[in-house]
C-alpha cells in the first residue's frame, strides 16, 4: 500500500441512476436511462432540455433538497461502513462536502417578492441559512472535527473527496464523511441554456455529433477513514484514495484551455502521488459532459497522455450533477473496480475524428487495480482522484 | 436612432464596455477576437440580447455566427430576420 | 517548516490597503453611513460600512474589468494589495495556490441573473450573470489574472468559510502541495443582504452579529518558502471544529461571527472598523499581521496593562452552534509553543 493511500470503508450514492449506489452500477450495465424534460418546476423555453430528476424523493421542508439528498447519501455510506451517530461518538470526524446550487442564496420566490416590493416570509431563506452541506452533516452526526464546503463549480465533489483524504493524511480526522451534493433548479437550468451548452435531447459525450448536456441532481458519500482507526474496527477497506491531483487552467472563466495543460498537470500529479503508471489504471471516469468544448479537450488530452486506456463518461445515465458529480463518478470508480467492469459510455455511437480517441461502446471488463475520475470545471479548475482496490495499492 | 446606432449603444451598455463609446464603433470592424475583441461569453450574451431586444431566437450559434462578423452582419441579419 | 505572512491586504469601509487598516485600527473605528433598505412596511435604516473597489484600476486595466461585479473587483484589489505588500506583485505566480472565503457569495450578481429573468422572461436569462453568480469566480478571476495554475479553492459557509480556508491552505503548505498560497474572504453587501440585516429580527438565526453591516475582502500571501523580504508574523495555528473551543493562550484575542454568551472576555471585535461581515475573520488575521509587523510602533489601544505589544495574537470565530475557528499568529520575535 502506498505510504499516502487513504482508506474507503463506506460508500453511498443517490442519483437519476438508482437510489443506491447497487441501484446505480444495476442500472449502468443495464444500459438504462431516464432522461426527461423536468417535471419539479416549469420555464417558458420553447424546446424541453433533458434532466435527470431524482425520482420519488422528497426531502423535509425545513431542508433544502440539496441537503436531504446528501443525508441520504451520508446514510448509505456510514451503514455501508458498520457506523452510525453512536459508533462516531468520541472520534475525530470531519466533513468535506462538494455543492454549488447548495449553496446559493437564490430562492427565486423570495427574490421576486422582494423585488416586487413585498415582504416575503422569511422561511426560504432560514431554510438556506441551515443548509449548508458540511454543517447540515456535522449537526446530524454530531460530528466535532473540521466542517467545509467547496464551491469549486464543477469539480466540488472531486476536490472534497481529494481535500479530505489529506486531513485524513495530516492526522487531523480519525474519519472524514466526503462527498458532494446538488439539486436540480430553475434558475441553473436557465443559467446552462442561455449559455447554449444544454443539449435539446438525451446527451451524448464524446460522440461526434454532441450538442451540449443535460443536467442531473444527487449526491454521494466516501466514508474516509484512517488505518488504525479501521483496524481498531476490525473492518477493511473497499478501497483507497491513491492520490489527487488538481490545477488550474488560468484560462478563461468557462471555456476550458483548448491545449488541456491543466488537466494535464491534474493527472500527471495524482498518478505522481498514486505511483501509478499508465499501464497500471484499469480505466478513466471523465468528467465528459457532452459539450463541444469539454469533451474536445478531455478527449484529445487522454489520447495523449493515456492511449489505449479505456475511460467512459457515466453523465449519459446521470446527467450533469454539478458539485455532486465527482463524488458520485468516484463512488462508482470504486464500484466500477469491484465489479471488474466499466459500463459502456451512454449516448456514444459516432467517433468524433477530432479527439483522437473514443469511449467504451460497450460493458467492458477491466482488469487493473486502480483507476482515475476526474473533473474539469468552469473557472478553470482540473481535479483528478486515483483511486484503488481494497487493499492493494 | 438606427437600428446600428441602437446595436452600438446595446453592446456598449449590456457588455459594460465603459471605455468605448458607441460612435467609437466602426460598422465593418471585426466583434470578436480583433476589433471590440469579444469573447465566446459576449457570444452567447449577445443571442440572449438579440431575443431580448429584437425578439429574435436563434437555434444555435453557427447560425448567429456569420452575424456577429461586425455591426454591418449584425444589422442586415436583424433586418433580414425581421422582413421575413 | 514555518508558515510566515509575508504580507496583507485588505478593502473595507475604512479605505484599502495595509496604511488605512493601520490608521483604522489606530483610530479605532470607521465611521459608520446610513442605508436606507426599502422594505413593505417603509424604509428601515442600518448602519453600514462600505468598500470602494476603485483603486483596483491601479492594477488592472479598466477594460479587464469589464466582466467583474463589485464582488470579484474587491477581490482582485485585496489580493493586489496583499501581493503588493509582500513584494510580490511582479513574482511568478504559476505555482501559487489560491484559497477564497465567501460567507454568501456572489449575491449580488444572483440578484442581477434573477432580475434578467424577471424582465425579459426565461429566455433572456443573462449567461454574463450566470456565470458571474457561480461562488468560484473571484478565484478564477485571480488565477486568470495572476497566471496561478496550481490548486485553487473556494469555500462557504457563512460565518466559519474563513476559518475552513484557512485550515485547508495551512495543510496545502504543510503537505507541500505549494509553497506559497494566496488566501482571503470576500463578501458583500449587496440589495439582498442589506434586505436581510433590515429584518434580521424575523430571522430564525440572524446571521452575524449586531453591529454595522460591513463588506470587502481581506487577503494575505502566506509562504514557506525562505524569502528574502521579512515577514509580517507567523502563522503558528490553524483549526476549526466543533465543540468547545480551544481556549485562546494570546495576550490579544480578536472575536468574529455570532453574538455569543461565553466567549473569552478577553476577546475583542473589530467590528467597528470594517462592519460585520463573514469575511471578518480575514479582516481580523490582517489586523493581527499589521499590529505583530508593527511590534513596539503598534497603537496603545492594543497593548498590555505594562504598556507592551503583543507578540502574540489569536483570532478566534465562533458560529453560535459550536462551531469555531481559530488561528494563532507570533511575532517573529517571539518564540512558538
Amino acid at each position: 500500500m502506498t505510504a499516502g493511500a487513504v482508506p474507503i470503508s463506506g460508500l453511498g450514492c443517490i442519483c437519476a441512476a438508482g437510489a443506491t449506489l447497487d441501484a446505480c452500477m444495476e442500472s449502468m450495465f443495464l444500459g438504462r436511462r431516464d432522461p426527461r424534460p423536468p417535471r419539479r418546476f416549469s420555464t417558458t423555453h420553447p424546446l424541453a432540455y433533458p434532466v435527470f430528476e431524482v425520482p420519488d424523493f422528497e426531502g423535509p421542508p425545513e431542508l433544502l433538497r440539496t441537503a436531504a439528498l446528501l443525508l441520504r447519501a451520508a446514510g448509505e455510506a456510514l451503514a455501508d461502513a458498520g457506523l452510525d451517530r453512536a459508533g462516531l461518538e468520541g472520534l475525530r470526524v470531519g466533513a468535506c462536502i462538494g455543492t454549488t446550487v447548495g449553496s446559493a442564496m437564490n430562492n427565486e420566490p423570495f427574490c421576486r417578492a422582494f423585488r416586487s416590493g413585498a415582504d416575503p416570509a422569511m422561511e426560504p431563506m432560514d431554510r438556506i441559512l441551515r443548509s449548508n452541506p458540511a454543517a447540515v452533516l456535522a449537526r446530524a452526526f454530531g460530528l466535532t472535527g473540521p466542517c467545509q464546503t467547496i464551491v469549486n463549480a464543477c469539480s466540488s465533489g472531486t476536490d472534497a473527496v481529494g481535500l479530505g483524504a489529506s486531513w485524513i493524511q495530516a492526522g487531523l480526522c480519525d474519519l472524514v464523511l466526503a462527498g458532494g451534493a446538488d439539486e436540480l433548479g430553475r434558475i441553473t437550468y436557465n443559467g446552462f441554456i442561455s449559455m447554449r451548452i444544454s443539449a435539446p435531447g438525451p446527451c451524448s459525450p464524446f460522440d461526434r455529433d454532441r450538442e451540449g448536456l443535460n443536467l442531473g441532481e444527487g449526491a454521494a458519500v466516501l466514508v474516509l477513514e484512517a488505518p488504525e482507526q479501521l483496524r481498531r474496527r476490525q473492518r477493511r477497506a473497499r478501497a483507497h484514495v491513491l492520490g489527487y491531483g488538481s490545477s488550474c487552467d488560468a484560462y478563461h472563466p468557462t471555456a476550458p484551455s483548448p491545449d488541456g495543460a491543466g488537466l494535464e498537470r491534474a493527472i500527471g500529479e495524482a498518478m505522481a502521488a498514486a505511483g501509478l503508471a499508465p499501464s497500471a489504471i484499469a480505466f478513466v471516469n471523465a468528467h465528459g459532459t457532452s459539450t463541444p468544448d469539454n469533451d474536445r479537450v478531455e478527449g484529445q488530452t487522454l489520447a495523449r497522455l493515456l492511449p489505449g486506456v479505456p475511460f467512459l463518461s457515466t453523465k449519459g445515465f446521470t446527467g450533469h450533477t454539478l458539485g455532486a458529480a465527482g463524488a458520485i463518478e468516484a463512488a462508482f470508480t470504486v464500484a466500477s473496480l469491484e465489479r471488474g467492469r466499466i459500463p459502456a459510455s451512454a449516448g456514444f455511437r459516432t467517433a468524433d475524428p477530432d479527439l483522437g480517441a473514443e469511449p467504451v461502446r460497450e460493458n467492458t471488463p477491466v482488469r487493473a487495480a486502480a483507476a482515475l475520475s476526474q473533473s474539469l470545471a468552469f473557472g478553470g479548475n482540473n481535479a483528478v482522484l486515483a483511486l484503488g482496490l481494497g487493499d492493494r495499492p | 436612432m438606427d437600428l446600428k446606432e441602437k446595436l452600438k449603444t446595446i453592446l456598449v451598455t449590456e457588455l459594460n464596455l465603459e471605455d468605448v463609446k458607441p460612435g467609437d464603433i466602426v460598422d465593418g470592424d471585426p466583434l470578436f477576437v480583433e476589433g471590440l475583441g469579444l469573447d465566446s461569453l459576449d457570444a452567447v450574451e449577445l443571442v440572449m440580447l438579440l431575443q431580448k431586444h429584437f425578439g429574435i431566437e436563434l437555434k444555435s450559434m453557427d447560425e448567429g455566427r456569420p452575424a456577429f462578423a461586425s455591426i454591418n452582419a449584425l444589422a442586415a441579419f436583424i433586418e433580414a430576420r425581421q422582413q421575413a | 517548516m514555518r508558515i510566515t505572512v509575508q504580507g496583507v491586504g485588505a478593502v473595507g469601509g475604512f479605505g484599502c490597503g495595509a496604511g488605512d487598516l493601520a490608521r483604522a485600527l489606530a483610530q479605532g473605528g470607521t465611521p459608520a453611513e446610513t442605508l436606507e433598505v426599502a422594505t413593505a412596511r417603509g424604509p428601515v435604516a442600518i448602519a453600514a460600512l462600505r468598500a470602494d473597489a476603485s483603486p483596483l484600476d491601479r492594477f488592472v486595466p479598466r477594460r479587464s474589468q469589464r466582466r467583474m461585479d463589485s464582488f470579484s473587483r474587491m477581490t482582485a484589489l485585496a489580493a493586489c494589495l496583499a501581493l503588493e505588500d509582500a513584494g510580490a506583485l511582479a513574482d511568478d505566480h504559476a505555482r501559487l495556490g489560491v484559497v477564497v472565503a465567501s460567507g454568501f457569495g456572489a449575491t449580488g450578481t444572483t440578484m442581477a441573473l434573477i432580475d434578467s429573468i424577471i424582465e425579459g422572461g426565461d429566455a433572456c436569462t443573462s449567461p454574463i450573470h450566470f456565470a458571474g453568480s457561480l461562488h468560484n469566480g473571484p478565484a478564477s478571476g485571480l488565477s486568470i489574472l495572476l497566471g496561478a495554475k496550481g490548486p485553487s479553492l473556494t469555500v462557504s459557509q457563512f460565518q466559519l468559510s474563513a476559518p475552513s480556508a484557512l485550515m485547508a491552505a495551512r495543510l496545502w503548505l504543510e503537505q507541500g502541495r505549494v509553497d506559497r498560497v494566496l488566501f482571503g474572504a470576500v463578501d458583500e453587501l449587496s440589495d439582498l443582504i442589506a434586505y436581510l440585516q433590515a429584518r434580521r429580527g424575523e430571522l430564525e438565526r440572524p446571521p452575524g452579529p449586531s453591529g454595522p453591516c460591513g463588506e470587502g475582502a481581506a487577503f494575505c500571501l502566506l509562504s514557506t518558502r525562505a524569502e528574502a523580504r521579512e515577514p509580517c508574523c507567523i502563522l503558528e495555528r490553524a483549526v476549526t471544529g466543533a465543540a468547545a473551543a480551544p481556549a485562546a493562550t494570546a495576550g490579544l484575542v480578536f472575536l468574529s461571527g455570532e453574538d455569543c454568551a461565553g466567549a473569552d472576555p478577553r476577546a475583542r471585535r473589530l467590528t467597528a472598523l470594517y462592519g460585520a461581515t463573514p469575511a471578518a475573520p480575514a479582516f481580523d488575521l490582517a489586523a493581527a499581521a499589521i499590529l505583530l509587523r508593527q511590534g513596539c510602533d503598534c497603537p496603545p489601544d492594543f497593548r498590555d496593562a505594562r504598556g507592551r505589544a503583543p507578540e502574540t495574537i489569536d483570532c478566534l470565530t465562533l458560529d453560535g452552534a459550536g462551531g469555531y475557528g481559530l488561528a494563532c499568529l507570533a511575532g517573529t520575535g517571539a518564540r512558538s509553543g
